[in-house]
């Protein structure tokens, strides 16, 4: 088992390392071309201009080209420069290894670990969005250790990683919703401590890298929080939002804004905790304003370590067969529209919409098959309170 | 005190003094004429002063008073018939001490409407270009005065102002470009910070700019329109800021119809305020030009003939170095014999000189051996050996122009380099722009290129790269203020070393961002205009030139469906919503449960519970209360049999 698990890992490394090597061009296509894999807002391209920026001593935010956070333009810029062929893939192979542990953590498991960490590999979209060097890969990261801490009920850490995601994403700032769920009042301040401790850390930090100014937080979390930047890509909104008449569009930045916390406090109350954490992260990803391939893997890895909920789907061929479609067609409808002119947006814009139908419809089945998991292991252990609910 | 500053600057006027005099004794009057400057009484006023009988008057005077007024037109052939003309017209106010609280401030001849905009945003130096069409600089060489009076097509304008803070310059650079878009009919209102940049080392004055309060800072400010029109209505302002309004003098020959029909035609207006250091006096400079480039055989044949019609066998004038005969011919574009007179040019004769000037009005003629120029006056020739004239009386003049050999010109002075930008890249969400840089000759210049791009051009600076060079040694420095969306656009100054013989080509990648559905050009459009390239060579010796402007397409939404997008968008928040919440209300339970829940333990059979217990407590309650005659119960048949009034009866009661 430990052998295959291994295996798993090293494919991780050997599928992301060696494909760039073979085809440069795949490499520069999906760094600079695809819509799919990155935004204006993580792509690497952005980020470069912010490491060149950085190295030049020029003030990183005082304009509207970088959206990186400066730790992370630091940490790049300055210790692993060259290196990003190998950086990322090795970020793939620690979010294979926690998702093999996660899985491991759940006795009835269906899918074997290594099985996952097999998937994980070889996952074409992942391997693409790992070539693309979208730097989401990072909070994807940070999000499956929180997830893997917090199973472990590692307070500490917890408080950390949760730091660390919500310094990338700032929406994951509401993932500290379930993990109240599982802690107690001492060991949840004890999270909540480091928590602030690590907040305010990396905030002094970026404030000193960033020239000593606010203006980074304008540039990373308020152009995500007002949907400020404009640019096709999977999510949902870029589209309406250049169809929407100019008077209503604060109006439609605050629902929006609401959609993606409203039902974060609900799932924590009802489900048990590892559904309430990733279901929490896939609403995130659901209603986020640049979205990208990268929350699809990050979700549908989170989805794979829980398999044993597989069973009870109702629509999981509707759902994945809409997501397929949706990323083969979205690049086409694309090309169509931008580069040969013969097709419009609203080409593209149906496909973001196919692609928003199928992760709508999958989580929607997943949390039905929760609630059928939860109604089986009520009935075998056989403690049904039938007053209970009320 | 204004109407007072008004009455003398209409003193100023080639008025007699006997007239200001008057109007001076009569101050109800003066208020009258002081109304905005351009109300019909201060037209109207000047109007009257284009009396012939004034100016009769006005002349014995002015043998001894003259105004600060020169005018001068370069007539300069150049390869392949065509024709520049430099028209220069220099006007300055009088010197006045600026730092002391004045009543009023004289002008003489200088143009009313733009003082009180000057005054009032502080601007110590303005420059404005209009310009059309392409200087082909292989051929015609440098552009004329090294470039520094030419501007980019469309409309360009910079200025210097002074201010405490950038906010203010700002908010005066912005009261400036309103009014000014008044007064020459231009889109200037629609600079706005995000068209507006503050050049760095660029448009540098040369000369120092008066500071009038120390604390205050001067402000260089610029911005450009590349894709506004230039047309007549920008060009009859120009003239009006003229003393003689195109009715006499080099202005006479100011014709819209001509003006606008060159290859290449460039209007600027130069403002400075120049102080003396010491006697503290400061004066307003203006210096405005046209310079044009005229098609001579295009013109000639126009003339000949209005409707195009081929030319006649015999006129043909056939290649010799190709077989020629009856049959066939390879006709030469361009006549070498060329005899035309000014007027065939620019339509009508100089009507009399400027009588009103400093100097005479004056004409030079720059051609070689081969070209003869004459004055003609009165149907009498007269040349001189430098080619210059001086018109000073009031009558008509016209030019005659000979060549025997009509591309025997003076040799045109080679520009330093040369320089042409383009986008390029397939796609309209990306693309990359590259300028190439040629210097043909042995020494290295050096040069600061400018350039503005729109904030929806988001340039990626760590893409820069140089070809035919190596960057540490091309790229000196470079200045880089990257866009703000909607607020600023992208301002990059390189400073580059061009090597000698090389051409060095400096490219960058850029995405394009999608606007927002109302910010699109309403009508069809081909795109979007970036504003030319200024290309200040410092080394080895200054000139000025620019890149012609690039077209940008944007990536474009479809415009025909908002309804249908919020609608759809819409409907899949709703579903997702909805189920979520649907499902996370819900509990998966057996089907005894469900009985038993339906029956006994539902909160619908709970509250049903209540309201009936609440019922009975109320019909208690009921019961104490004293008794009222119940009404008689109607049942709905009989209603519909009775008739109407038998109904109103018994309800009445």
């Amino acid at each position: 088992m430990a052998q295959l698990e291994t295996a798993a890992l090293a494919l991780t490394l050997l599928t992301r390392v060696a494909i760039p090597q073979l085809s440069p061009s795949l490499t520069e296509y999906l760094e600079n071309e695809s819509v799919l894999f990155s935004t204006l807002i993580t792509s690497y391209k952005s980020l470069n201009e912010g490491i060149f920026f950085f190295k030049n001593n020029l003030n990183i935010y005082d304009g509207g080209v970088v959206h990186t956070p400066p730790l992370l333009i630091y940490i790049i810029g300055e210790f692993f420069q060259g290196l990003e062929i190998v950086l990322w893939p090795f970020i793939d192979v620690i979010i294979c290894f926690t998702l093999i542990n996660i899985s491991k953590k759940f006795p009835e498991k269906k899918l074997k670990p290594w099985v996952i960490g097999f998937i994980y590999a070889l996952n074409p979209i992942g391997i693409m969005e790992n070539i693309s060097k979208s730097w989401l890969i990072f909070h994807s990261l940070f999000t499956v250790i929180l997830f893997h801490c917090s199973l472990n009920k590692q307070w500490l850490a917890m408080g950390f990683f949760l730091s660390l995601c919500s310094y990338l994403h700032y929406q994951s700032l509401v993932l500290i919703i379930p993990i109240i769920k599982i802690s107690n009042t001492i060991n949840f301040a004890k999270t909540l401590f480091v928590f602030f401790v690590t907040s305010t850390v990396l905030y002094l930090a970026s404030y000193k890298l960033s020239n000593n100014s606010n203006l980074f937080i304008n540039s990373t979390y308020l152009t995500s929080f007002y949907f400020a930047k404009i640019s096709p890509n999977l999510g949902l909104w870029w589209y309406f939002f250049i169809e929407m008449f100019e008077f209503f569009i604060p109006f439609y930045t605050q629902i929006f804004n609401l959609l993606q916390i409203v039902f974060i406090i609900p799932l924590s109350l009802r489900l048990p905790f590892q559904f309430s954490f990733l279901l929490s992260v896939a609403i995130i990803k659901f209603g986020n304003n640049f979205a990208e391939l990268t929350d699809l893997i990050l979700i549908s890895g989170l989805f794979l370590t829980q398999s044993y909920i597989f069973g009870h789907l109702k629509l999981a061929y509707l759902g994945v067969l809409l997501l397929i479609m949706a990323v083969i067609l979205a690049p086409i409808f694309y090309h169509l529209w931008i580069n040969l002119g013969s097709g419009n947006s609203n080409f593209f814009y149906a496909i973001t919409l196919l692609y928003n139908l199928g992760l709508a419809i999958s989580l929607v089945d997943y949390i039905w098959a929760v609630l059928q998991w939860e109604f089986k292991l009520d009935t075998k252990n056989k403690n049904v309170n039938k007053i209970g609910l009320f | 005190m204004i109407p007072k500053k008004l009455l003398l600057f209409l003193c100023s006027l080639p008025i007699s003094n006997v007239l200001a005099n008057e109007i001076k004794e009569d101050p109800v009057e003066s208020i009258e004429v002081s109304e905005p400057i351009q109300s019909t009484k201060t037209v109207e006023f000047i109007e009257e002063t284009k009396n012939p009988k004034y100016f009769q008057n006005d002349l014995i005077i002015s043998n001894k008073t003259t105004y600060p007024y020169s005018e001068e037109l370069k007539i300069r052939p150049l390869p392949k018939n065509h024709l520049l003309t430099s028209f220069d017209f220099q006007i300055a106010s009088d010197p006045v001490d600026f730092s002391s609280s004045l009543d009023y401030i004289n002008y003489k001849l200088f143009p009313r409407s733009i003082t009180p905009l000057i005054e009032k945003t502080k601007t110590r130096e303005l420059h404005l270009r209009f310009g059309q069409g392409w200087w082909d600089s292989d051929n015609w060489g440098e552009l004329p005065n090294h470039g520094i009076n030419s501007g980019g097509i469309g409309v360009e304008i910079w200025a210097s102002i002074e201010a405490k803070t950038k906010e203010d310059a700002f908010a005066s650079w912005i009261s400036l470009t309103n009014s000014l878009s008044g007064l020459f009919c231009a889109s200037m209102n629609f600079i706005d910070g995000s068209k507006t940049i503050y050049p760095v080392r660029s448009f540098n004055s040369s000369e120092e700019i008066p500071l009038f309060d120390p604390e205050n800072n001067i402000y260089l400010i610029k911005a450009a329109l590349p894709s506004e029109p230039v047309c007549t209505e920008n060009l009859t302002p120009f003239i009006k800021f003229l003393p003689t309004r195109g009715k006499t003098g080099l202005s006479s020959l100011l014709d819209g119809h001509r003006v606008f029909e060159s290859e290449w035609h460039m209007m600027s207006i130069d403002i400075k305020t120049e102080c003396n250091i010491y006697d503290g006096l400061c004066q307003y400079k203006l210096d405005q030009k046209i310079d044009s480039v005229v098609d001579i055989s295009r013109i000639l044949r126009r003339k000949k003939n209005p409707i195009p019609k081929p030319v006649e066998g015999s006129e043909l004038i056939c290649d010799p170095t190709k077989p020629h005969d009856a049959f066939q011919c390879f006709p030469l574009d361009n006549p070498k014999q060329l005899q035309f007179t000014l007027s065939d040019i620019f339509g009508r004769p100089i009507s009399g000189a400027s009588l009103i000037s400093e100097k005479d009005s004056k004409v030079c003629v720059d051609i070689t051996e081969s070209w003869s120029a004459y004055l003609s006056v009165d149907g009498q020739f007269y040349g001189t050996p430098s080619n210059c004239f001086e018109l000073n009386e009031n009558q008509s003049y016209d030019f005659f122009f000979k060549a025997d050999n009509s591309e025997d010109v003076l040799g045109v002075s080679d520009t330093l380099v040369t320089a042409s930008r383009s986008l390029n890249g397939y796609g309209q969400d990306k693309g990359g722009s590259r300028t190439v840089f040629r210097n043909p000759y042995d020494k290295p210049v050096r040069l600061i290129y400018l350039e503005t791009l729109p904030w929806f051009m988001r340039a990626y600076m760590h893409t820069l790269s140089i070809a035919g060079g190596e960057i540490d040694d091309v790229v000196e420095s470079i200045y880089y203020l990257p866009e703000i969306d909607r607020q600023r656009p992208t301002h990059i100054e390189f400073e580059l070393l061009i090597p000698k013989n090389s051409t060095i080509a400096l490219s960058y990648s850029f995405d394009k961002s999608l606007l927002l559905y109302a910010e699109y050009p309403p009508d069809a459009n081909h795109g979007f205009s970036i504003e030319p390239g200024v290309i200040q060579v410092i080394e080895p010796e200054k000139y000025q030139f620019r890149t012609s402007p690039a077209l940008l397409t944007l990536p474009t939404p479809d415009f025909s469906m908002p309804y249908n997008v919020i609608i759809l968008t819409s409907t899949l928040i709703a579903y997702a919503f909805s189920s979520i919440y649907n499902l996370l209300t819900k509990r998966v339970i057996d089907y005894d449960d469900a009985d038993f829940l339906n029956t006994e333990g539902s909160i619908k059979t709970k509250i049903r519970g209540r309201i009936h217990k609440i019922r009975g407590k109320i019909n208690i309650l009921k019961g104490l209360l004293p008794k009222r005659e119940k009404k008689v119960p109607i049942d709905d048949k009989i209603i519909s049999s009775i008739p109407e009034k038998e109904e109103t009866k018994i309800s009445g009661d």
